[in-house]
Formats: C-alpha cells, structure tokens, sequence
C-alpha cells in the first residue's frame, strides 16, 4: 500500500447534450518526494482529474486513496480536513482577498485548522521568503505583480506543509525565470520533505524537473510529454527529465 | 446613439444584475408609494370639505355664523334679506348628530335648510326648490347614498320609508329616511357625511324652535364690503362675519398638524425609499464603473456614457415610479383611507377620493429625477483628471475601493453634517425635514471610518483566539470590498433609522395624548355624555338627570361638565369650562407656561383662561394679558394665566371657569355630567346604577374614566393610523429590501467561496464566516442607524411639539429601539442563512474542472 497519492480506473463523464468523457479510466500513482507533471490539450480533463485527487470533485467510479486511506469514501468533515491537512492546491486562477496583505492572504489556509491568527502570521513568514516575497510580506493584491500573486498563492497551498500538493498551472502567468524557479523550488519541496506533488501543466520547463511526465488526451492517460511540446524553443530545458 | 443601442446595453445590465436593479426599483417606488398616497389622502379631506361648503353656499359669497349650536334667532334672516346690500340670503340650522344604522353608528353634520337655499345654486341643494320640494317639505332626513351604504338604514315596509336613528342632543329618535340621494344628483358629495333635512323638522329634533346657526348672503354686484359692514353692524358683535371659504379654511389648519405630521413622516419615507435606492445602485456601481471604463476604452466619449446612464434612469426610473404610483393609490384607497374621525365631530366632509393630476406629475417626476441621483455616481469617473481605466488601478477589487484618505473625509464631513443638523435644528425647528436628511447623511457618511473601528477592534479581540477565526476570516472579506459592505451597511441603517425615528416620534404622541386624556378625563370616575366620538361637546338638555343620578346610593357628587366648539380667527378652538368644585381646574402635565397652582385658583376665581400655547402664539398673548374671546354674548376679555399643549385637538383648546362659560355662552345645557363616587365604591361597579338613573327618553351613555379614556386613545390611535403604518410600511420594505441586497451581493461571491473551499474551508466554516461577515456589515450599519434614529426620533419629537403643538414629550424608549435594530438584523440573518448555505456549497463549474 503507497503512503502516496493512488489514482485507480478513475472515470468522469460530463452530461449535456453530449457526453464528455473528460477522464476515462485514469490510474496513477505518485509516491511521496515524487513530482509528477501532467501535459494534455485544454479540455483534456487535466483539472478534472486534479480536482479528484483533491477530492473536491467525486469520480463517477474508481478510486482515490492518499496514504492508503480511501478518500473516495471520506464523509464531508474527512474530506475537509483531507484537504486542508494533507492537501496544498494552487490554482492558475487564484484568488486573493483584497485589502488583506500578503501574510494574512497565506495565513488564510492555517485560519481554516484552528491556528490562531497571530501564530498563523509568525508561520507564514519563512515561506513569503522562501517564494521571494520576503520585501513584500505586507503588500496588498493590488500592489503585487501578477508573478507575485502566484507566488503568494504558491506559499499559501505549502504553508500547512501538505503531503500532497497540486498544481494548475502554477507558471502560467510568471516569466521564463520566474517559472523556473518555482518549478525548482516546487521539486525541492517534493525531494526534501517527501511530498507528493502533481503539477497539471503546458510548461515545457516543467518536464525538465519533473520526475515522471503524463499526457492526459480525450480523458485516456498516457506516459511521456506531448508531441507539440518536444518542438521547444532554442534555450528551453531538454526533455531529457522526461521519463517513458 | 440609436434608441436600440441604448436598449440593448440596459438588457443587458438588467440581465447581469437583475436583483439589484430590482431593489433600486423598489427603493423608489416605495418613495414615491408612500408620498403619493399620503398627500392623495390629506388632499381628499380638504378637498371634499370644501366641495361640501360650495355645494350647500352656492354663489353665497359671505356668511353669517352663530358662536354656539344654539344658534340665533330665525327673525334674524328676514333682517339680512332687508339690507340694502344683499341679493339673497337663506338660513341653515347645523347641528352635530349621531347617525346609528343598523351596520354602523357614525357622526354626522345635520343641517336643516327651507326652499330659499336654492336660490344660492349650491350643487347639492339647488334642486331643492324644485323636483325635490316635496321631498324637503316632509318630515324626514335626506342621506347620501354612500351614508347610507355606510350606516345601514332599515328598511321601510310597503309604502312606508326607511328609517334610521338619530341622536341629538341627548335624545335618540327614530326618524324616516325622505331619500338617498345618489351622485346621479349630487356627484362626489354622494360620499359626504352630511345629512340634510327641513329646517324647522331639524330644530324641532333638537328642541331648538326657530334657530338658524348660519346665514349664507350673496351681495348684489360690486357691494361686498358695504354688505359686510351691514352685517357686522347688524351681529354687534354676537355673530361672526366671514367670507363663506371660511370653513375650508378652518379645516385645512385644523387637519394641519396631523397633515404635517403625516407629511414629514412620508417625506422622511421618501427620503428612506431614495436612500435605499442609492444602496441598491451602490451595489451595483463597481460593475457600473467597470462598464464605464469599458465604454471609454472602446472610444465612447462621455456624453455617450452620460446619455446611457440618463437612458437608464429614465427607464428604471419610470417603471418604479409607475408602479409606486400604482401601489400609492392603493394605499390611498385602503389603509390611508380611514376617515380621521377626531375632524369629523367638528367638520362636515366626505370620504370621496381626489387625485390632482399634478399630484400625479410631482411624485413622477420626483421618482425619475431620484433614480437619476441614485445612479449618477459612476458618472464621477468622467472628471478630466481621470483616466477611462483607473477604476482598475485602485485597490482591492476593481470599484470597490473606498482609500483611507477618502474614508478619513468622509467621516470628518459626517461630524460636520451632525453638527450642522444640531445647529439647523435648533435655530429653526421648522426646518426639521431638512435637519433629518442631513443626519441621514451624516450617518451614511461615518459608516466607512466606523466599519474600519469595528474591523480592528474585531481583529485585535480574535488574532490570539483559535476559536475566532472564522471571525477574521470575515473581517478579511469586509475589508476586500468595502463599497458592498458599506451599501449593505447603509441599507441597514437606513431602514433602522427611518424606522425608529418614526416609530419614537409616534410613540411619543400616542404616550403624550393618552396621558393628556388620563389628566382631562381622570376628574371624574363615571362619564355622562351623548356617547357621540367627540370632545365631549355635543350639548343635551338636563332636565332633572342630574338630581335623579345625585341620588344613586354610591354617588357622591354629579357636577355639569361645558364644552365645545368656538371660531378664533382661522382656528376652531375646544372649548372646555368646569366647575369650580373640579379637582383639578388645568391639567398640570399640560402645562407650557404659567404656574400651576396659582392658574387654577384664578381659573376658579373667574374671568380666567388657560389656553394652548399655538393658540396664545397665534393671538399673540402671553401669561398675563388680555385674551379677548368671541362668545355668542359679545367679546368678553379674559386673563390669560397659562399656556398648554394643545390637549390633543389641532387647532387649540380653551379652559374656562363654567361659570363665565355659563354666563358669557349664555346657556346651561352641559355636554356632560361629571360623577364622582364614594371612597370603596368602584366606579365600574356604580356605572349600571347611574345608567338606570337616566330615564329612557335621555340618550345619554355612562362610561368609567378608564372607558373614556381608552376610546379616546382609541379615536387618536385611528388619528395617527396613517403613521403607524407608514412606519410599519417602512420597516417591511426596508427588511425585504436589506435581506433582498445581501443575498444578491452573497450569490455573486460563489466563486471566491469555492477557492476558500479549496483552501480547506468546510462548509459549516465558511457559511459561519459569511454569516459573521453578514452580521458585521449588518449590526454596523443597524446599530449606526438606531443610534441616528434615535436622535431622529429626539428632532421629530420636537417638532411635533414645537409646531403642531401636541403632547409629545419625548421617551427614549431604549427598549423599543433595540427591539427594531434586533428585528431587522434577525430578520435578514434569517432571510439570508439558507442562501448564504447554498452559496458556498456550490460545486465547482465544468468550465474551471475540464
């Protein structure tokens, strides 16, 4: 039994006037100081399927287990606590409160498990340094880049140190440095504190420091990086990361 | 641009916020419901008095009126007809009467004319010498068909009439119906509450022979000062000269202070009813400025933005105006429809509706014009100095920005505002209208710097306490968009303050009078009156009542009791005169200047009068001077010793010892017969024995003080119907109107709940963190708002006595005020809790899951 996150023969279909098969018997496995990166075309169900294994949207069948627990089976209060302990989501759409400033938009993910707010304070700071926000611990959204709202989003999905982080799109509105370095940083974290991490991405840099690469296409999961992708500009990373 | 341009990008907008421009609706069609209906309904009441004065007057242009129901002799009319100055003149004989029908028993004006009334042309006589000279020269009474809907008349078997009973001073008797006259006759006076029958059957009914209590004069041509001087000669100063417009006249300041009551209290709703509509577009001004900034980036020039926002107003605005007018008429016909029956005892006039087509322009156009105002700020974002897109440089989410510095004016500009509304007020308690729109302001203006208060102090409370946090999480989403916490905020104190300024105002009032009726009718402890719904002045003729109660084991003293009606200049003042035996001459909790004590014992002294305050201010007399009165035995001065509230009666009252009452109104019939009973009798107990007392001919009613009082609350209860429901209207709609914003300002947050969810958040914490947040912007804004309302409450409560005169002191009544604060908030929590759970258990969308 994986100490990890297991996906198995997970299946989601969506029903209007026709069925879309978004995930279609997907199994995959991340072993904890794993990171994982998961290519696919838009609408392939990549977030789908993220969204499963955070346990923030049920499978039509298959199952989902995270350190041998069956998380398709957790009752609302389990799920809650899944995802606030054990789980670290960063969106590519993210969404900080306004008027609030940086370490209280992090501190947001400790509020939610009983962490006073004034120790929630004192934990964030490592991780605004640790994200490069250490000048603008106290900036509000307004005053923050684009690049650097995803970072504090960033620090706020690790502040809990979950065993599982999961990623939309963490780069996709940073710059090619930026995006590296966060890639870096979310590759370390995996290594030095055996994390769990899938990163659901288009980034051709994310493969160069993933450990293992998936396609997702028409809901079917295949091993490797996508085609299109392997036409990289000069001066991109290798895909020599890339595992079959 | 294109009609169908503009057309498009308000479907547009009304498709993208449909709940909020629904609130703004209804925030001024509120407005424009309430004021619609109350001056539709004031307006009616003067309206049908004076129709009913030009329908008996005619072409009269001046009028001869007795200072008593006694009236004067009939001899009288023959004399005027002589002078050389008048065409015609025919006499009336007025009486006030109870009409009892087999439904309903209400107060009447009974008037007995002769066929000479025609010759005036007034509309609902000029048949009298005619078709209907038949009618009139019978034994019996002629009633408006809508009287005689009213009442019930019984019905007359075949060949006979149908009857009705009729009391008149202290006698009932059943008296036939001659006809019902129809508006197929008389038009709207169908709806009058006057009943009109032959003159010498009417004075025979009253046991007064030969009286006439009016002479209508037309002068011949050109000679209505001459036919004045001929008359006022004539009366010698026993009879008042006036122009026959007199009446309305009369009535108009009579109704005044409850019209003006009933006005501000209205003016106040449409003040609310803006207000409100300014919260709901406030609600929706971030996305406005959004679309603003979108226009100008696409190369709309600001006129073209202007004439969107014009378009929209004038669209939304004739929709909700359409529909407060609409709702207005209603209320005009239903609840603010009630007769005021404190006027009906002293003026004949009808329940016939009038809707002036200007009334009907003002408030139109007044709720266009306000939708206009409410919806202009977004226009703001125009000025030169900025750019078409700042709105999405500024902090937090885009239009939602309120800056420190900003919020730090704001509040300086609300202390200035509260001191300018103490400073307005106080120098010109006329201008209270306009002292309550600036604290209304003011209010509104500190909830930004009072909502960052709260933050912080919440926040410096939770910060250490684990258990608080879903407290900081609120705190955090009041902070992200502080134009939808203040508008909400706002809606709160709005409805808070309209509310309980009203309602303490009111309750000062009804509290005032009733402790004005404990204090005039608690010298007694058993009543004997005509029973008639009036200030106890409908005269009877004793006989031997008072020596057959006297005797009734238990009484201890039967005293007359004299009251009634008396014209002072434009005021049909109370008159009230009694024994100098009374326990109490004045009553002192009534007192507004003079000494008490020392009032009384010259009241019973003689040649003394107390008198209202408004009344002494509007014969410019003073505690000491000479009051000169009109009474039907000439002028008689009196020593003005007090002054006093206005009892509960409008236009003023009077206290007279009875016997200068008795000598100077020449004449003994009492309107009452005070009673008192031995220690260890009870009054309820000793009521039946004096009932029995009173021989079967007499219609006189015994009733405990208790009695008298409760139907006197009852009657001014009826008087200040039309406040309690505006207050009451003003409540509900604000409540709706408040939880119908917040849920629409939660049910747009969805997605920022989901990313919460996201972080972990349960459902049960996130729905206690919006509720929390709710209860913040809430019971800010509530609490904000009764503290103004109570001032508000403190500012009307001074007007009201001030200028309308009435017993209303003022009572904080904490209680009640945080009854309404704890009503609202508890209501819209309410209302809100199951949206609010469905809000942040919304499952994520496909389009962000594929």
């Amino acid at each position: 039994m994986s100490d990890g996150l297991e996906l198995r023969e997970i299946v989601k279909h969506y029903r209007g006037g026709e069925v879309v098969r978004a995930v279609d018997g997907v199994s995959l496995g991340i072993e904890p100081g794993e990171l994982v990166a998961l290519y696919g075309p838009s609408g392939s169900g990549k977030t789908t399927l993220l969204s499963i294994a955070g346990a923030f949207l049920a499978p039509d069948a298959g199952t989902v287990r995270f350190a041998g627990r069956d998380v398709t089976a957790f009752s609302a209060s389990e799920r809650a606590l899944y995802q606030r302990r054990d789980v670290g989501l960063v969106q590519q759409s993210y969404h900080l409160s306004a008027g609030s400033t940086a370490i209280d938009n992090v501190a947001v993910k400790l509020l939610a498990d009983r962490v006073p707010l004034a120790e929630a304070r004192h934990r964030v700071i490592p991780w605004l340094e640790r994200v490069g926000l250490g000048e603008r611990l106290r900036y509000t959204p307004d005053r923050l880049s684009g690049g650097e709202g995803q970072r504090v989003a960033l620090a706020r999905a690790l502040v809990n140190e979950p065993r599982l982080v999961l990623a939309d799109e963490p780069t996709a509105h940073l710059d090619r440095r930026r995006s590296r370095d966060m890639l870096a940083l979310l590759a370390k974290i995996a290594h030095e504190r055996s994390v769990a991490i899938l990163v659901v991405t288009h980034d051709p840099e994310a493969a160069a420091v993933a450990d293992r690469t998936h396609t997702l296409s028409d809901g079917r999961l295949t091993s490797g990086v996508p085609r299109d992708l392997l036409a990289v500009p000069e001066g991109a990373a290798t895909l020599g990361g890339a595992q079959p | 641009m294109k009609l169908h341009a503009l057309l498009h990008f308000y479907r547009q907008r009304v498709r993208t916020h449909p709940a909020q421009e629904l609130l703004a609706g209804a925030g001024i069609a509120i407005g424009v419901a309430l004021v619609f209906a109350v001056v539709v309904a004031n307006t009616s009441i003067t309206t049908s008095a004076s129709e009913i004065a030009h329908g008996i007057a005619g072409n009269a242009r001046l009028q001869l009126d007795a200072r008593s129901e006694h009236g004067f002799d009939a001899g009288l009319l023959r004399v005027v007809r002589s002078l050389p100055s008048v065409r015609q003149a025919a006499g009336i004989f007025e009486q006030r009467a109870i009409l009892q029908g087999t439904r309903h028993t209400t107060s009447v004006a009974l008037i007995g004319v002769d066929a000479s009334i025609a010759l005036l042309g007034g509309p609902l006589t000029q048949d009298f010498g005619s078709q209907r000279e038949g009618l009139i020269f019978r034994d019996g009474l002629l009633v408006p068909s809508g009287l005689a809907s009213a009442v019930g008349l019984t019905a007359g078997g075949p060949g006979e009439p149908r009857t009705t009973v009729l009391r008149l001073r202290g006698r009932a008797d059943r008296v036939p119906v001659a006809a019902v006259i129809g508006s197929d006759v008389i038009g709207k006076l169908s709806g009058s509450l006057v009943v009109v029958g032959r003159r010498d059957y009417v004075n025979r009914l009253a046991a007064l022979p030969d009286r006439l209590t009016r002479i209508f004069v037309v002068p011949r041509p050109g000679q209505d000062e001459q036919a004045r001087r001929e008359l006022e000669a004539m009366a010698n100063g026993r009879l008042t000269v006036a122009p026959v417009g007199r009446e309305s006249a009369i009535l108009t300041l009579a109704s005044a202070p409850n019209d003006q009551s009933t006005s501000l209290f209205a003016a106040i709703s449409a003040l609310v009813g803006l207000l409100l509509a300014f919260n709901a577009m406030l609600l929706t001004v971030p996305e406005r400025r959004r679309a603003v900034a979108e226009f100008r980036t696409h190369g709309y020039t600001p006129r073209q933005v202007v004439l969107m926002a014009a378009f929209d107003a004038l669209l939304l605005g004739t929709v909700a105006s359409a529909a407060g007018l609409g709702v207005g008429f209603v209320l005009s016909r239903t609840a603010f429809h009630g007769l005021p029956t404190y006027l009906a005892f002293a003026f004949p006039f009808g329940v016939e509706q009038t809707v002036p087509v200007s009334t009907i322009a003002l408030c139109f156009a007044g709720g266009v014009v306000a939708t206009f105002l409410a919806g202009a700020q977004p226009l703001l974002d125009l000025r030169p100095d900025r750019a078409p897109d700042d709105v999405y440089r500024e902090e937090g989410e885009p239009g939602q920005a309120l800056n420190a510095a900003l919020r730090r004016r704001m509040g300086l500009a609300s202390l200035a505002m509260l001191a300018l509304t103490t400073v307005v007020v106080s120098i010109k308690p006329a201008a209270t209208i306009l002292g309550v729109a600036l604290l209304a302001t003011s209010m509104l203006l500190a909830l930004p710097a009072l909502l960052d208060v709260v933050k912080h102090a919440l926040e410096r409370v939770a910060r250490r306490r684990a258990r608080l946090n879903m407290l900081i999480v609120a705190v955090m989403a009041v902070r992200a968009a502080r134009v939808r916490a203040v508008a909400l905020a706002a809606t709160g104190a709005v409805a808070v303050f309209g509310s309980i300024s009203i309602e303490g105002a009111k309750r000062d009032l009804v509290n005032g009078l009733h402790r004005s009726f404990v204090e005039t009718v608690g010298i007694a402890d058993l009543w004997v009156t005509t029973g008639g719904d009036d200030l106890t002045t409908e005269n009877f003729i004793p006989g031997d009542t008072e020596a057959r109660i006297r005797r009734v084991p238990g009484v201890q003293a039967v005293r007359p009791y004299y009251g009634g009606l008396l014209d002072i200049g434009d005021r049909r003042v109370w008159i009230v005169a009694r024994e100098r035996s009374d326990r109490q001459m004045l009553p002192a909790g009534q007192l507004d200047t003079g000494n008490a004590r020392q009032a009384a014992t010259a009241l019973r002294r003689g040649g003394a009068v107390a008198l209202s305050a408004q009344l002494a201010a509007a014969t410019h007399v003073r505690v000491g001077d000479m009051l000169t009165i009109p009474t039907p035995t000439g002028d008689h001065r009196y020593r003005v010793v007090a002054t006093l509230t206005n009892l509960g009666w409008g236009p003023g009252a009077l206290i007279v010892n009875a016997a200068d009452y008795r000598r100077d109104w020449n004449t003994d019939d009492p309107t009452a017969f005070e009673v008192d009973v031995r220690p260890g009798v009870s009054p309820a107990a000793a009521k039946p024995a004096v009932q029995s007392a009173i021989p079967p001919s007499v219609a006189l009613q015994v009733q405990t003080a208790a009695e008298r009082v409760a139907r006197y609350d009852f009657l001014a209860g009826e008087g200040l119907h039309r406040l309690t429901q505006i207050s009451l209207l003003l409540l509900i709609s604000a409540a709706i109107a408040l939880a119908a914003a917040t849920i629409a300002a939660i049910w747009q947050r969805r997605a920022a709940f989901l990313d919460y969810r996201y972080q972990g958040y349960a459902t049960r914490q996130l729905w206690s963190a919006l509720l929390i947040e709710s209860s913040i912007v809430l019971i800010t804004g509530c609490a904000l708002g009764a503290a103004a309302g109570l001032y508000g409450h403190l500012l009307l409560g001074r007007w009201l006595r001030l200028t309308t005169g009435f017993p209303a002191p003022f009572d904080l009544s904490l209680l009640a005020s945080i009854g309404t604060f704890g009503i609202v908030v508890a209501a819209t929590l309410l209302a809100i809790a199951p949206w609010s759970y469905r809000a942040v258990r919304t499952p994520p969308g496909r389009a962000e899951l594929s």
